[in-house]
Parts: structure tokens; sequence; C-alpha cells
């Protein structure tokens, strides 16, 4: 799926409406450049999860929201942007999470991981069309 | 437990242990009545270990911290029976929960095996006490904590009493300057790197927004200004990078001060902390100070020294001092890593 998104309240949106087609146990994996909308994409999840606003997790690495949703208790909120070793992730206990049926995991620049390690993940392609309008291919895994 | 915390002439010593993030940390401080001396003060990747224990880099993973922290705890001239160390300062949280419970267990297990009291410190409260080694801010006094994960304004009411009045919605300011440095094609740090190329570059090239200013209330916005500087580079590539740079950085030190200067207005603080990775950006301590001298109420100014404004394990016993005094310990066995801690 394509959507075409003219503001971050779009984004949001979008995000949002994704969250009506998830059912706990997922992993979103967000990929695009720097400033295409990837937390804002997450916010517009926590949003809808009626999470805590959602900052960026560049620093923190993970940061994971406590939600309030009939299904999904948890938003696991990674991004690996600072991570260049695979290896550093053995030591994050993100088995602890993934998979588990009452968390949503969504990993921004999952690129240092290789695709093996998630099982039908739920693609997200953001991509900067112009200042405030921004592509956003959805592709859901084989589920 | 023989010292006297608070209420006795003798100092006491503190060791402090900081494993939240990047850095393992280690420190020694000596507190008496309200100075503190800092003692030794270790961090894994600054300390000449690399030919005894090999290669220390800062790296997100446990198991660099727990390779290091004993080695530093040696290096540091911690006496095996403890006799030397009167009670145990360690983060507990906000940061990543495998690190975190590098330091955490340390700080555990000393403070039972010494039988010595511990206390649990929240990371961003060590930040504001890295000031209190060149100076003794009176309260309230309204901090700005700056640094790569975090763009806090705290008002500190009295030792350990805080209230969180305006933060980042997105990303923080430091994480903007590296983010800009990369789409800049700049090293890392990018905080340095932006400044270092800002010297050379002309503030007012660019106009940049200043993200939040007018918002009414106290909090921050980063992410836009990222994008900003994407957009601006795919629309004029001719852009001096020195340019961009030194126009980028006014944009993020005038949203800093401005956002500073009204809370100051509106909190009437009788001091003005500003800590953090960030505080070592020269141009924001100036404008900062600048702003503040001009200020109505003229609150006296406070920054840590370089070698405090990362991350380190002083600020973290500093911050445990002030606990100790109030004989605000925690049980060793209740002490748990804890990601989402919060200072209030």
């Amino acid at each position: 799926m394509i959507f075409e998104s003219a503001s971050v309240e779009q984004t949001k949106q979008i995000a949002a409406d994704i969250v009506g087609q998830l059912q706990g146990g997922e992993t979103l994996l967000l990929e695009g450049d720097l400033g295409s909308g990837k937390t804002t994409f997450v916010q517009g999840l926590a949003d809808a999860l009626k999470a805590d606003h959602a900052r960026s997790p560049t620093f923190s690495i993970m940061n994971v929201y406590q939600t309030n949703h009939s299904k999904i208790r948890e938003l696991v909120h990674l991004d690996f942007y600072r991570m260049k070793n695979p290896r550093e992730l053995a030591e994050l206990g993100l088995e602890e999470w993934l998979g588990r049926k009452d968390a949503v995991v969504v990993i921004e620049w999952p690129g240092v991981v290789a695709d093996a390690a998630f099982k039908n993940p739920i693609r997200v392609q953001l991509s900067v069309v112009n200042a405030s309008e921004r592509r956003i291919d959805i592709s859901f895994g084989n589920r | 437990m023989n010292a006297n915390f608070g209420y006795h002439a003798d100092p006491v010593r503190i060791l402090g242990i900081e494993s939240s993030c990047d850095e393992t940390a280690i420190a020694i401080v000596k507190g008496d009545g309200d100075s503190i001396i800092v003692e030794k003060n270790l961090i894994a990747s600054q300390a000449k270990l690399h030919e005894k224990y090999g290669g220390v880099v800062p790296e997100v993973a446990a198991r660099k911290h727990t390779d290091v922290i004993f080695p530093l705890l040696v290096e540091a001239g911690v006496a095996r029976d403890g006799s030397n160390i009167d009670a145990i300062a360690v983060t507990a949280g906000p940061g990543l929960v495998p690190a975190l419970r590098v330091g955490v267990e340390l700080g555990k297990t000393l403070a039972w095996a010494w039988n010595k009291p511990l206390i649990g410190v929240n990371h961003l409260e060590g930040h504001i006490y890295s000031v209190w080694f060149s100076g003794k801010p009176s309260f309230p006094a309204l901090c700005l904590l700056v640094s790569g994960g975090h763009t806090e304004l705290i008002l500190m009411k009295d030792h350990g009493v805080y209230e969180l009045i305006g933060k980042t919605r997105d990303d923080a300011a430091g994480e903007c300057f590296d983010k800009a440095a990369k789409l800049l094609g700049l090293g890392y740090p990018g905080g340095p790197a932006v400044s270092k190329a800002a010297l050379a570059g002309k503030r007012d090239a660019i106009e940049f927004p200043r993200p939040m200013l007018e918002s009414g209330d106290f909090d921050f916005s980063f992410s836009g200004l990222k994008t900003a500087v994407l957009v601006r580079r795919k629309e004029h590539p001719e852009d001096r990078v020195e340019d961009v740079c030194a126009s980028l950085e006014e944009a993020i030190v005038d949203t800093l001060v401005g956002k500073t200067l009204s809370a100051v207005e509106k909190y009437q603080p009788t001091s003005v902390i500003l800590s953090g990775g960030v505080s070592a950006n020269k141009r924001l301590r100036e404008k900062l100070a600048d702003a503040l001298s001009h200020a109505a109420a003229q609150p006296p100014f406070f920054t840590p020294d370089f070698a405090y404004t990362g991350d380190n394990a002083a600020m973290i016993a500093a911050a445990g001092y002030f606990h100790a005094k109030q004989k605000d310990f925690a049980d060793p066995l209740q002490v748990v890593a804890d990601p989402n801690m919060r200072l209030v």
C-alpha cells in the first residue's frame, strides 16, 4: 500500500490507521532517510495506542511506552542508527519483546540486522518528496 | 555505618558508578558540608587503560561495560574492603537496561558486601550536580539540561526536589547537531564538528526556524530543524557548509536560550544551570550567559567545567552525596535498573 502524506499530521494519521490492523506481536521495520518522518510515524502509532508521547530513541536505543489498548500493552520503540555491529543487538534482550502477543515492536534504521531476524515484519518505507510531502510504502508480511 | 552524613564536620567519600549509556565511569568524591571535591574521575573511553586492558571505545554494549568496570575500580584506588568509601552512588536510570544493569549490580554487590549505604541516582540529576564542583547555585535553580539524548528544563527547588517544566517532543538538541552533521558529511560527534565549521561561517546566512519559540510552553522540538537542513541542502546545494553550520548552530542556540529566558521570567529562579554534553558548546554558553546578564533579575549562571559536561561518575557521586546527607538511601536488595526512571 502506498500513501501520500502532505503533512506531519497526515503521517501520524496514516500510522494511526495501521494500528487498527495490528493484533499484537507484530514487528514493524521503518526505513527511510534522515528527516523522512520515521519518528513522526511512531508518534502516530503511540498516539493511537494511547501511549505516552514518543520521542526519538536515537541515543537511548530503546524506549518502551505503556499503552492503553485492548490487546497491545506495550509499544517498544527501537533505533539502530548508532549501532554498527549486529552482535550489539544480542545484548539488548530483544528476544524478551519480539513476538510477544501483547507488544508491538517498531524499529527505526533496522539495516544493521539481517532480515531473517524478524518473522514476517511489516515494512514501512518513507521517502521525502519535498519539504512537507512524504511517500509512505507499507507492505505486510505474508501472515 | 560509621560516617555521620551531613551532621558532623567529618568529610565523607562517595564512590560513583555510571553505565547508563555509552560510557562506563567510576569516580570518588569527597563531600564536606556543601563542598564537593573530585578525587578520582575515570571514564573508560578516556582513561589510559588501553595498554593494560586493551582498546576501549564507547559502545552501546553491556559486554563493554562489564569488561572495563572492574579495571576502572582498581585504577581509582578503591580499597578491596571498601574501607576508604562511606557510601556508593549508582545511576539507576534512565538509560538502556542491559547497560544500566552492569553498574547497578556492581553498586548493589559492593553495598551488600561492605555493608555501606547505597544511593540510586537519576542520571539527569547527576548532570545537574555537575556544576557543584565549581559553584553553589542557590534555590530555586532553573536547569537547562542538553545532551544527545536529552533536552529538558528542570526547576530545582532544593536538593532532591525537582519540577520538570519542559522537554523535547521529538529529538534532543544534541541529536539535531549529530544528524545535521551527518547530512552535511561532517564527522562524529556532530556537535563539535558543526561548531568548528560554524566558526568560519555566517550565522545569518540562512534563516532556519526557531522551533516552538512561540509555543507558549517550555517544550522543545528539534526534528523539524533537522528536516529544514535536509530540504535546504536539496534546494541550495551551493551553500557553503560553514554557513549552514553557523546558521544551524545559531538556530539551536537561540531556541535553547529563548526558552530558558521565558522560563526565567515565569519561575524567577535565583540561579540558572546549564549542563549536559551540549553545555560544552561555547556559543551556547556565551549567548546564555549574555542573555542572563541582561535579564531583569540577572540570576547567577552556572555551567560545568568541560571535563564534566559529558557522562561521568563524579556527577553521580555528587548527587549521591546530597542524598546521603539527607540519609536518603536505597535497599541494595530492592534497587533495579529503571529505563524510564523519572526525576519527579
